[in-house]
Formats: structure tokens, C-alpha cells, sequence
């Protein structure tokens, strides 16, 4: 326990402050990054489990296995069955093809049903949130079926041999976006009526789904059980993850956790620097100490015995602290941000706890234990002359130690290779580029400095006498301004592309299947409520019959359902917007004018295929294959030229099979369009709807309209990260700045006895720290640039873009920032009596 | 006892070899005080570190009690000057987070006294510094400061006393009490005593003086005639 009370001496003697604070502080800056990132990432989970309104489900054309229910009760695994077809509901002569959905009690799972009694509302203070499904007898509605039936709350409708009573008005239902409302209003009721109803016969178009979901504390039951379940499902049934139940969030939302996991990866970075930099410090004030225990005789064999022992109790102590003030730091965050995150944040695992704890200990064997490694070898001789002091451990082996403890950490941190290296990167060109550029400026500085005044004269002087220490203390500064600079560009970029997508005037339904002789009348009605659309596209119906030649077999059929059924087909010169090539070439006019000379040797005209990459692998289908199409009875062969990647997050409308122009258009074709519907013109669909009964709308509003929530979520997710990880940044600045303290101090208190005045003195050290401040800022905005090049292209796969911001807010962000703190730091010179000074170093 | 036979040392620098210590031969039995004068870089601190076993000697040999420290390695040493060797600096060497009865009783902590801070507090009391425990360094004037580091020096019980420049950073009349304090201590607790100084009456207290002048041995006289 020798090592324990020495320890406790140093801290009460002050010689631990920085390096224990900067351990405490790292380990509070992960602990809380990763409680709340870890907190955030499960809401968004439940968030997009509740877009399923469980956590898994089996959609089938078969009622569900009475043998799961039963397995799933003995697990604790909550279930709930649902049934989805169209019908037609009636009130008197009205009627409408209602889209019918029967649920359990249960129902949902996950999320909440929204209703209101007042119709088209969208006043919070009048939805109310259940997790319940409708009970016997009643039935919940779309509020623009009241119109259509000409009924009101309260009255009852028929629905096959059933008559039902409309009891409240359905908002919003959690999985919406799983079954677009093809055919009219939603009418939600209870599965229990539905054999009274009779309307379910042998061969009815139905879809069943069965919902499962389980709680925390049943997670590892319920793996079990869905590896049970695999094994027993057959064609007819369709496994549905929450990241499959929505393709445009979980795009968002994936993107949304990546950022997370970058600014938890840089807040492990800066909080690696700030503690290399600490230790540094705390070694070179050990060398005395050990050469003075060597002289009375210790071993060294003891003395690293001792300082490795006060390692563990630092690592433990400091950690143990950490991770208490990383709750307490991320219960804080939490509160001034609970008005942003208006969603309930679930409990965080054992994993940031973890992730804290090995910070802690990881750190300090990558960056303290390095740095006194050579104590023990330290010639006692130091107790009388002082050029005896023994070189620390070579830099070079201390970065290689201190690099592989970082990326070890990172890799662990984020399982992300990609972003790691990216990181790494980042900060390796920003910390060579420290080294290099940074003598060079010294240098330069220098030089011009002896042009200046005498304050800069001296100042600049000092840095360059100073050159390794400042050096060192670059390569933090500009480290740290650069991971912030790449936090910030990232988030922007991100937040900016989220806000594209989703434009308040963003495509927000569907109109298809509308026939070339209701066209004109579609689009006056859409005219006369004076809205646009994403402009009108024509396409045509046929099937897939052979492929190279071979007929479609029936295996290929029960393989995939666009074997089976019949596909959308269009045409166009110009490749969509938000489509790109992945491979093959697009069509260029003259393959499209010689298209009629293309022929095959028996004088059939073979079109060029342009078709969707990801079906494309799913069909098996490769560039040069020829695929065979049946359209209204006559058939015609087109090859594959070109695979085409689909951005489906634009809601416009976005075709699987293109094919160029003057090939199709004879054939009967129908037309759809996209466009956004504003909540006070939702009546349109009604009269789209009577006037038009063969037109299908897609209504997306709903979904887009949680999508923005959940977006406006993560947003906000990430400006909380932003915030923590700018602390962090600052502790690295603090920590680089205490690094030449004690020699500043002496060489200004020195300065003070001889008679300086304030200004000369803190002059020096604002000069001296914010030109190193505004060098590092420069050598950040470098790095930075590059890293984020790597991150956009690699991970989040965003457009490159050059930040011209960058080159000149680093600088002065470096300067301003390095140059008060330095100063700040430095009053303690101005204040105090230099004696007193002089006596506390 | 201490035993220096031949010892020489030299060190490569960029103009050459420089030859700190020459053929340097002496006799120290227990118990007695010998003082090691000369000019500035004459290699006093060199012969002190090398006596001490703290550097080796390029040549020639030194024992400490009958050991012979230059065939030893650095294991070897440290445990000789664990169990032999106490040590007072010009520049005190006392650790600043440390209180005075912290820094008296840490070498023997480290040798696993289990009464360290008892006996620490006993020498605190003989340097006259009982009421000045809990001091911290800062707290303390430099009289007071190489008191601590005398109480520490002799807390160890060593049997060999090496001192370098005991006064040299004190005031006159604080010298004084110092130089009194250790050779009161030297005579009561018996140690050899070698110490290396600048000062003629501090040499002049001394069973003996070594000379060195460049390296070598200039003369090894009885003190008194140095003084005169």
C-alpha cells in the first residue's frame, strides 16, 4: 500500500492534478458520450422498431402458427397477430374500398396508435396516445372516410355481415409506412370480429402479419426463439426486420449512429492526447524524485514495481471517478436538452461503462506507462548533476505505443475499420504536418518577429527556443482543432443533406394507375387546387418470361415474387435524377435512333435494358443477359446494358426497368405522378378517389411527416454530441497549455523581479500562445479538409466538397481560443509576488 | 571503510577525451571525516558520485565496507547504498508535494520501516524541526529545508555520510548550524563522513582533506594545515 500513500501524497502535493484530471475527464468524456450515445441509438432502435410496430415480424398469406404463439408465450415473448385486406364498408347507399387492418388488443407492440375525436386535426392537445388496439365492435377510421360515408363519430358502418360502431379517428398507427394504403381510408378493428364479420374466405387476398417483440431483460430468449422460428418458415412467409420496415429512415438513421460513433471516436482521440500530454508533464516532473529513491539505494526493478503500481491506482481511482462524473455529465446533458428529445430515452447497457473503464486503463497504457518508462533506468547520478537526466523513452516507440492504443481503442470503440482509419488519418497528416510545417513557421516566425515590436520579438523568439515543447504542443493544439473541425464539417453536411431530403414541400403521395383517358381529368383536379407534381410518368405493364432464352421456371416464380407478377415498365432518353449508372453504360441518342436497325439475326428488335442493380443481383440477371417480356398478349426481348442505383429517398417516382424512348409507348399504359399535399387540401384524395375509383394513391404524409420528427431527433442527438466533444476539445487545449507553465512561470516571474510590466509580460504569453494557436489552426484546417474528404467519400457517403470556411476559422478559432487560455493561465505571474511564484514551482 | 584504488575516470566529447579523474587512491575507516576541496570542476562531485556508487569509474576500483562496488551491477549498488549510504545535497532534494516528516520518513517507508514515521519524527526533533512536521518545503526557510534533509540523510542509519556542498546555497550563519548539526550527528551516530565543499572551516572541521586539482590528487594533508 506504499504505492497507494505515495500517490495520495503526490495528488495532496499537486504534482497529479493534470494527468488525474485529464484522466478523470477522458473517462467522463467516453463514459458519456457512450452512455448518451448508447442511450440515443437505443431510442432510435425502438424508434424504428416501432415503424413495425415490434421488433420482428412474419408477414405471410397463411394465418399464423398456432405452435409460435405458444412457443413465443413460454418465452415471454410478446406477440400480436394482424390481418390487413381491402373491403368494401358501407353506411346506406355510401361505400367505399376501405383498406381494413384487424389487430389484437396487444397491438402495437412497440410505438403508439394516435387518435383524436376531432377530425383532420393536427393539434397535439387534441390526439391522445394509446397502446392498445380498438376493442369488440368498434372500429377506428381515417378521418376522410366520415366525408365518404357522409357519417360521424358514433355512427356505426357495415362491414360484411358486421356492423361496426366509428368510435374515434385514427392519426397516426406506428407501422403505417409498412402497408401503404393503396386503395382508401383506414379502417382499424379488432381481430376478434373478424370470423363474425365473415368476410375472410379460402383464397382471399389477406396478408397476415405476426408482430413479436421482448422486453430488455427476455433479449437473449427472444434470439433464440427467432433462430427457432427461421427454420419453419416457407415461401409464403417473409421475415421483416425494423431496418427492412423502413429503407428511407434507416438510411437516416444509420447515418445518424455513424456520426454518433465518430464524435464518441474523437472524443476517445482528444481524450488519448490530453492524457499523452499530461503524462508527459508528470514524467519529466518525476525524474528527481526517482533519481533521489535511486540514490538511497531502491532498485530499479522497485521503482517501476512502485510507479506501475501508482498507474493501476491512478487508472482505477481516476476511472472509478469518471465514470461517476460521466453519469452525472450525461444526467446533465440530458436535462438541459430534455425539451430537444422529446422521445423517453431507454436505460443504457453495461457497454459505455465498459467502454469508460477501458478508456481509462487503455490510455494509460498507451500514453503514461510509455512516458515513464524510462524513470527506472534514470541514473541516480541526477542528484548531483542534472546533465545526467536519462532521455525518455524515443518518441518515435512512445507515438507507435500511443498510436496502437488509440486505434485500439477506436477500432474496439466504433468496429468500424473505415472510420477509424479516417480518424487516424486525419489526425497523422495533421500531426506530421505539425511537426514539419510547424518548424518551418517557427521558424519563419522567428525570422519576421525580428521585425516586429520587442514584445513580438521576444515572444516569437521564445517559441523557437522553445521549439521541441512547442512542437509537442502544436501537434495537440492542431489535433484537437482538427477533430472538431471534422466533427463540425461532418454534422453540418449531414444536417444540410437531412433538410434537402425532406424540404417541407417534399413529394408526400402517390397517384398511379391512372389511365391515359383520366389523365386529363387527374390532372385538372390537381391543377384546381393549385398544386404541382414531380411531373407525369407513363409506364406499362408487363411480365417477365424468359431469361437468355429459357422459360421462367417455377422454382425461379417461388423465388421472387417479380417472377411472378406483373412489373412496371417505363421509358426515357435521359437517366432520372437520383439514378446512377453502377454499371454497363446508359443509352446514348444514337443507340436509341439505331434501335430500330439493332436487330437480331431473325429480325427482331432487341431494346436495351436498364434495370435496378440491387434486383438485378436478386434476379440474377447480368449485363448482356437478354430478358424476354410479355405485354398484353405480345412479347418482345430486351437486353441488359446498364445496372442503375436508386435514390429513394427524393419521393419521386423511381422505375426498376427503364427503357429508351420509341418502344413502348404504343402499348396501353397508365400514368403516374408524385406531389405533396398540403394537411388543409387531404380532400383532394377523396374526390381523386370518387371521381377517379381505378386511380391508386399512395398516401405518405403520415410516414414522412415521423420521418421529419425522427430526423428534426437526431438532429438534435447530434448537436448534443457536438457540444460534449468541444469540451473535450478544450480540456486537450488546457492540457497542452499547462505543458510549459512551470518554465513560462519561472521565466516570467524572473522577468517580474527584474522589473517588467504586466503588458510586456502577459503580451508575451498572449503572442507566444496565439501565434502557436493560429500555426496549429492552419495545420487543422489542412487535416481536417483531408479527413473529411476520406469520412464523406468512405462513410457517409456524401458528395466531396472543398470548405474554404475551414482555412480561416481554424486559424483564428486556434489563436483566440490558445492565445486566452495561455494568458488566463499566465496571470498567476502578474498577480501573485514573484517570490511566491518562484517558491510554488 | 572506504576503499578507492586507482580510480580514474574519463568521458568522450566532441573535442576529444576528457580525463575528469586521475589515479585517485585513498583510504577512508570507519568513523572518520574526510573533506574533498578544490577549484571549480576539478572533479569533487564526479569522485563524490563515484564513491557513492551513484557513477563507475572508467578505471580502478572503489569498496564501500569491504564490498567492491565497481564489480557490482547496478542492483548490486543500490543495495549497498540502501544498507550503507546516506546522502545531503546543496540543492536539499527534498520532494515538494511532501511534508518534512513525510520526507524524512519515505526512504525508510521505501525500505519497509514499519515504524518510519516514528523514527522520522525522532530526527525531525534532533535537528531541532519537531514543530515544523506538516511543513511543506515551500513553508520552510533553506536552513530549515537542509535540516529536513540532514534528519532524512541520518534517518536511514547509514554507516557512510556522503555530503555535496551541505552550505553551499545557505547564508553564513546558517551554514554554521548546519555544518554544527552534522558533525554533531556524524560523532554521535558514528558514520564515516565525506563530504566535498568550497568552504576552508567547513574543510578544516574534517579528520582529513583531499585535495584535487585537475583530476588529480594535489596534496592530502591534515586540515589543519589546508587552514593555515
Amino acid at each position: 500500500m506504499l504505492s497507494l500513500r505515495m500517490l495520495l501524497r503526490n495528488w495532496r502535493g499537486g504534482e497529479l492534478g493534470l494527468i488525474l484530471w485529464a484522466l478523470v475527464l477522458a473517462v467522463a468524456v467516453v463514459t458519456s458520450v457512450s452512455l448518451l450515445a448508447e442511450r440515443i441509438e437505443r431510442a432510435l432502435t425502438n424508434e424504428s422498431s416501432s415503424f413495425l410496430a415490434s421488433d420482428l415480424v412474419v408477414q405471410s398469406s397463411k394465418v399464423t402458427n398456432a405452435d409460435w404463439l405458444l412457443e413465443a408465450q413460454s418465452k415471454k415473448i410478446s406477440t400480436a397477430q394482424m390481418l390487413s385486406f381491402s373491403s368494401m364498408v358501407f353506411n346506406g347507399d355510401d361505400m367505399h374500398l376501405a383498406s381494413i387492418k384487424a389487430v389484437e388488443p396487444s397491438y402495437p407492440l412497440r410505438g403508439f396508435i394516435k387518435l383524436s375525436t376531432t377530425p383532420f386535426t393536427n393539434d397535439e392537445s387534441l390526439i391522445e396516445e394509446v397502446d392498445y388496439g380498438p376493442p369488440q365492435g368498434e372500429v377506428w377510421v381515417d378521418a376522410r372516410l366520415l366525408p365518404l360515408l357522409n357519417i360521424e363519430l358514433g355512427d356505426q358502418i357495415e362491414l360484411g355481415d358486421m356492423s361496426l360502431k366509428v368510435r374515434q379517428i385514427l392519426v397516426e398507427e406506428p407501422d403505417s409506412g409498412g402497408s401503404y394504403s393503396f386503395f382508401g381510408a383506414r379502417v382499424l378493428m379488432n381481430y376478434a370480429d373478424i370470423p363474425a364479420a365473415g368476410i375472410i374466405q379460402p383464397g382471399s387476398r389477406v396478408t397476415y402479419r405476426y408482430l413479436m417483440a421482448a422486453g430488455v431483460d427476455a433479449q437473449k430468449e427472444f434470439s433464440e426463439y427467432v433462430a427457432w422460428l427461421k427454420p419453419q418458415l416457407d415461401i409464403h412467409d417473409r421475415l421483416i426486420t425494423p431496418d427492412q420496415a423502413q429503407a428511407s429512415i434507416a438510411d437516416t438513421m444509420d447515418k445518424g449512429r455513424r456520426f454518433l460513433l465518430l464524435a464518441g471516436s474523437i472524443g476517445v482521440v482528444l481524450a488519448g492526447i490530453a492524457l499523452a500530454l499530461a503524462s508527459h508533464h508528470f514524467a519529466s516532473g518525476q525524474t528527481k524524485q526517482v533519481a533521489l529513491f535511486k540514490s538511497w539505494g531502491i532498485s530499479a526493478h522497485r521503482v517501476r514495481k512502485i510507479y506501475f503500481q501508482q498507474s493501476i491506482w491512478m487508472g482505477l481511482g481516476g476511472s472509478l471517478v469518471g465514470l461517476m462524473i460521466g453519469f452525472l455529465f450525461h444526467l446533465l446533458l440530458l436535462f438541459i436538452v430534455s425539451d430537444w428529445l422529446p422521445i423517453a430515452l431507454p436505460a443504457a447497457g453495461p457497454r459505455p461503462w465498459i467502454t469508460g473503464l477501458a478508456t481509462g486503463l487503455i490510455c494509460l497504457a498507451g500514453f503514461t506507462l510509455p512516458a515513464l518508462w524510462h524513470l527506472p533506468a534514470q541514473s541516480p547520478l541526477v542528484v548531483l548533476r542534472q546533465d545526467a537526466v536519462l532521455k525518455p523513452l524515443s518518441s518515435a516507440v512512445r507515438v507507435v505505443l500511443g498510436v496502437g492504443a488509440i486505434a485500439g481503442l477506436l477500432l474496439w470503440y466504433s468496429n468500424n475499420l473505415y472510420l477509424s482509419l479516417a480518424i487516424l488519418a486525419g489526425f497523422g497528416v495533421t500531426a506530421l504536418a505539425s511537426i514539419l510545417a510547424g518548424l518551418l513557421l517557427l521558424r519563419l516566425g522567428k525570422q519576421y518577429g525580428q521585425r516586429l515590436g520587442s514584445i513580438w520579438r521576444l515572444a516569437l523568439a521564445n517559441l523557437w527556443r522553445r521549439k521541441a515543447q512547442s512542437l509537442i504542443q502544436m501537434v495537440g493544439f492542431s489535433g484537437a482543432i482538427a477533430l472538431l473541425m471534422i466533427m463540425v464539417v461532418v454534422r453540418t453536411s449531414l444536417i444540410d443533406e437531412w433538410r434537402f431530403q425532406l424540404a417541407e414541400d417534399a413529394p408526400n403521395h402517390f397517384l398511379v394507375n391512372v389511365a391515359s383517358y383520366e389523365l386529363d381529368g387527374v390532372k385538372q383536379l390537381v391543377n384546381d387546387q393549385e398544386l404541382d407534381t414531380a411531373g407525369w410518368y407513363a409506364m406499362v405493364r408487363g411480365r417477365m418470361t424468359a431469361i437468355n432464352g429459357n422459360l421462367i421456371t417455377e422454382s425461379q416464380k417461388d423465388s421472387h415474387e417479380s417472377f411472378r407478377r406483373e412489373l412496371n415498365l417505363s421509358w426515357t432518353s435521359e437517366l432520372p435524377e437520383g439514378n446512377k449508372v453502377t454499371q454497363g453504360e446508359w443509352w446514348d441518342s444514337s443507340a436509341v435512333t439505331n434501335l430500330a436497325t439493332a436487330d437480331d439475326p431473325e429480325g427482331q428488335i432487341i431494346a436495351p435494358l436498364s434495370i435496378e442493380d440491387e434486383l438485378a443481383g436478386e434476379l440474377g440477371l447480368t449485363i448482356g443477359d437478354r430478358v424476354t417480356f410479355s405485354l398484353g398478349g405480345l412479347s418482345f426481348e430486351a437486353q441488359v446494358t446498364s445496372a442503375r442505383s436508386l435514390n429513394w429517398d427524393n419521393m419521386t417516382p423511381n422505375f426498376y426497368f427503364l427503357f429508351p424512348e420509341g418502344l413502348l409507348e404504343d402499348y396501353p399504359r397508365t400514368s403516374m405522378t408524385s406531389l405533396y399535399i398540403p394537411p388543409q387540401k387531404k380532400l383532394l384524395v377523396n374526390d381523386l378517389l370518387r371521381n377517379y375509383p381505378t386511380v391508386q394513391v399512395i398516401e405518405l404524409d403520415k410516414i414522412i411527416e415521423r420521418i421529419r420528427t425522427i430526423v428534426s431527433q437526431i438532429t438534435r442527438g447530434l448537436e448534443v454530441m457536438t457540444l460534449l466533444i468541444l469540451g473535450c476539445g478544450v480540456l486537450v487545449m488546457f492540457a497542452a497549455v499547462s505543458l510549459s507553465m512551470t518554465e513560462r512561470l519561472q521565466e516570467s516571474a524572473i522577468l517580474r523581479t527584474l522589473g517588467s510590466s504586466r503588458r510586456l509580460i502577459l503580451g508575451i504569453q498572449l503572442i507566444e500562445f496565439s501565434a502557436l494557436g493560429a500555426m496549429a489552426g492552419l495545420l487543422a484546417s489542412a487535416g481536417a479538409e483531408f479527413s473529411v474528404a476520406m469520412l464523406q467519400r468512405f462513410m457517409f457517403d456524401l458528395p466531396f466538397s472543398l470548405h474554404s470556411w475551414l482555412w480561416y476559422t481554424g486559424p483564428s478559432i486556434g489563436g483566440i481560443l490558445v492565445g486566452s487560455l495561455g494568458v488566463a493561465y499566465s496571470r498567476k505571474a502578474v498577480v501573485q509576488p514573484p517570490l511566491e511564484v518562484l517558491r510554488s514551482l | 571503510m572506504i576503499e578507492v584504488r586507482n580510480v580514474s575516470k574519463q568521458v568522450v566529447t566532441t573535442e576529444g577525451t576528457l580525463r575528469i579523474l586521475d589515479q585517485i587512491n585513498l583510504s577512508v575507516a570507519d568513523g572518520e571525516t574526510i573533506a574533498i576541496v578544490g577549484p571549480s570542476g576539478s572533479g569533487k562531485s564526479t569522485l563524490l558520485g563515484i564513491l557513492a556508487g551513484l557513477d563507475l569509474p572508467s578505471e580502478g576500483t572503489v569498496s564501500l565496507n569491504g564490498k567492491n562496488i565497481t564489480a557490482m551491477d547496478e542492483e548490486g549498488r543500490a543495495a549497498v547504498r540502501a544498507k550503507d549510504v546516506g546522502f545531503v545535497f546543496q540543492s536539499f532534494h527534498l520532494l515538494p508535494g511532501l511534508t518534512a516528516l513525510e520526507n524524512v520518513a519515505l526512504p525508510l517507508e521505501l525500505n519497509g520501516d514499519a515504524k518510519a514515521l516514528e523514527t522520522a519524527r525522532y530526527y525531525l526533533e534532533r535537528v531541532g524541526l519537531d514543530h515544523r512536521t506538516t511543513h511543506y518545503p515551500r513553508q520552510l526557510s533553506g536552513g530549515e529545508q537542509q535540516r529536513v534533509a540532514v534528519a532524512r540523510a541520518f534517518a536511514c542509519r547509514p554507516t557512510i555520510l556522503f555530503a555535496d556542498e551541505p552550505t553551499g546555497n545557505l547564508d553564513t550563519g546558517t551554514g554554521q548550524i548546519i555544518n554544527d548539526l552534522l558533525f554533531d550527528l556524524n560523532r554521535e551516530e558514528g558514520t564515516t563522513l565525506v563530504l566535498v565543499t568550497h568552504e576552508m572551516n567547513l574543510a578544516a572541521r574534517c579528520n582529513r582533506t583531499l585535495q584535487l586539482h585537475a583530476g588529480r590528487e594535489a596534496s592530502a594533508e591534515n586540515a589543519s594545515e589546508v587552514v593555515r
